[in-house]
């Protein structure tokens, strides 16, 4: 038996939370609460803060997507099985600086409605560890009201994987670097990738899908820039590492959206564009449809993958990119996505009218 | 007994109102013959059509609409614009407690200035109404540029196949049904 302070004990409840541990009404009042810092905090509680961090990310990683039977790159090599059956577990281990510690102490005394009330980081890099266990914050309470405060400051702000997971979070964050996905296509970060695909899945087609109830244009242009930020980074640093396989949600997503009778509706039905220039109503057309237009890219990957040789370097890597294609029927989802994207073409809307 | 007295002021707003809207899209061209010598054939061709060369792009105005196409890339620009000199006038009455003095003129300028501001807005609203004119003429035009252009490329695309034709072997017949766009080549080769 351990015994912890108030403040620790709430720090430790909204730990729980962040890992799927607890409910969001106990973390809601935990929030709204802002007890004083203290200078420190005890060996008990940071040892039980490790455990649970240790325990809480590598369960959820499993249960997600790690557990699933995948074929995944392991350096030119394709290897199948469970995450732990296609990396030894001694590699896939995840490290938590002391950034982590300082955010969850944060976090738990902050006054997350005042903006003033921002966390400054350490002068020091983050580990994977710390961006994983951000984003699992960031899932933890993207349906509360803190969400809104929190994206625009760090350690949220320009966390890549946070971008990736919940791009519509980010439609009013400016942001005028490119986000840092290197962490997320090598090592134990382009694990934690792979475990989480069926999730960013399922939450790239919920945004998808949440499109056709937009009737702001601006809303819906804020959301679309925010996407192919998101998208373009990601997808330019998944090709140059050669990772093309991390982007098997982007299929599955795809796969549950574009069916044989998806049509611009589902993306632009309530859109209000009435009374805008073409060149607006084309150009938020352009950035509704931003994930389809992504596709004929994945395409244009399948395309080089048939010339790659069986000598020639990146061979499994384009195998790899071709079955996942195949799989997916890549091309008929890329002939629907095009479809849609010609039928907004200004031109030949005009064409079917007169 | 202080009397008001009626204050009234003029303004008027000379000012040139402008629209202006455009859309992009692409030519669908099959690369029969290389890049450079399909770019040769949209060129000819649309230049058959009215179109002048401008360096790689090909231009033609109609009726307040200008259609450019980049032979290179298909990249093709549909835009419209127009301008409008147009000047807005308006009176503002008021009161004030002296005639010449210190309060009229703290009246006229507050006048002036709630007068300025709605010259402002009647301005925007003609402005507005000016982008809706260019917008549905540009939305008009864009039916017959399409069809017009799909023409254009057919026609490429045939001549192009002409051509390949001709290199693989002698061309024994050549049949081309211009309702449908059908073309039939028979090669002996």
């Amino acid at each position: 038996m351990r015994s912890v302070s108030r403040f620790e004990a709430a720090l430790l409840h909204l730990l729980y939370f962040f890992m799927k541990r607890a409910p969001v009404q106990q973390a809601t009042q935990l929030l709204d609460a802002t007890p004083a810092r203290p200078p420190c905090l005890r060996r008990a509680a940071l040892e039980l803060v490790q455990d649970t961090l240790a325990k809480g990310c590598v369960s959820l990683l499993a249960r997600t997507g790690g557990w699933q039977r995948k074929r995944h790159l392991r350096g030119e090599k394709i290897s199948e099985g469970r995450l732990w059956e296609r990396t030894p577990p001694s590699e896939l281990g995840l490290s938590f600086s002391a950034q982590s510690l300082d955010f969850l102490v944060w976090i738990t005394s902050a006054k997350l409605h005042d903006p003033k009330d921002a966390w400054q980081p350490l002068p020091s890099a983050y580990t994977v560890g710390d961006l994983l266990l951000f984003y699992y914050v960031l899932e933890a309470l993207h349906t509360t009201d803190y969400v809104r405060e929190l994206v625009a400051r760090p350690p949220f702000e320009d966390n890549a994987l946070c971008w990736l997971g919940y791009p519509e979070h980010f439609a009013t964050v400016p942001t005028t670097r490119g986000l840092p996905f290197d962490p997320w296509v090598q090592g134990v970060g382009a694990c934690v990738l792979e475990a989480l695909q069926p999730a960013l899945a399922e939450r790239w087609f919920a945004v998808e899908a949440a499109k056709s109830d937009i009737r702001d244009p601006q809303q819906m242009r804020l959301l679309g820039q925010a996407q192919n930020i998101a998208l373009e980074g990601f997808l330019n640093a998944i090709e140059r590492a050669g990772r093309l396989d991390l982007a098997h949600f982007l299929l599955q997503a795809a796969t549950q959206l574009l069916t044989p009778h998806a049509g611009p509706a589902l993306w632009v039905g309530h859109l209000r564009v009435g009374g805008l220039r073409l060149a607006d109503r084309t150009q938020i057309h352009r950035l509704a449809l931003i994930f389809l237009h992504q596709v004929s890219r994945l395409q244009q990957w399948a395309r080089r993958a048939r010339t790659v040789g069986y000598f020639d370097e990146g061979y499994s890597a384009s195998q790899l990119w071709l079955g996942l294609w195949e799989k997916f029927s890549g091309d008929v989802l890329a002939e629907r996505a095009q479809a849609i994207i010609r039928h907004l073409d200004p031109m030949r809307q005009s064409e079917e009218r007169s | 007994m202080s009397r008001a007295y009626r204050v009234s002021v003029s303004e008027s707003l000379r000012t040139v109102l402008r629209a202006q809207d455009k859309v992009t899209t692409q030519l669908e061209l099959l690369e029969v013959l290389p890049a450079e010598t399909m770019a040769e054939l949209l060129a000819r061709e649309l230049e058959s059509r009215g179109f002048v060369r401008d360096g790689k792009n090909l231009v033609r105005e109609e009726k307040g609409v200008q259609v450019t196409v980049n032979s290179e890339t298909g990249e093709v620009t549909v835009s419209a614009e127009s301008s409008r000199e147009t000047e807005l006038k308006g009176t503002r009455e008021g009161r004030a407690w002296d005639d010449m003095g210190p309060n009229a003129k703290q009246v006229r300028e507050e006048l002036r200035k709630h007068l300025g501001q709605e010259l402002e807005k009647q301005a925007e609203q003609k402005t507005a109404r000016l982008q809706g004119e260019v917008t549905d003429r540009l939305e008009q035009a864009l039916g017959d540029i399409r069809q017009e252009l799909d023409q254009a490329v057919n026609r490429v695309t045939a001549e192009a196949l002409k051509q390949k034709a001709a290199t693989l072997g002698q061309i024994k017949e050549l049949h081309e049904d211009k309702q449908t766009g059908n073309l039939t080549i028979v090669l002996e080769v």
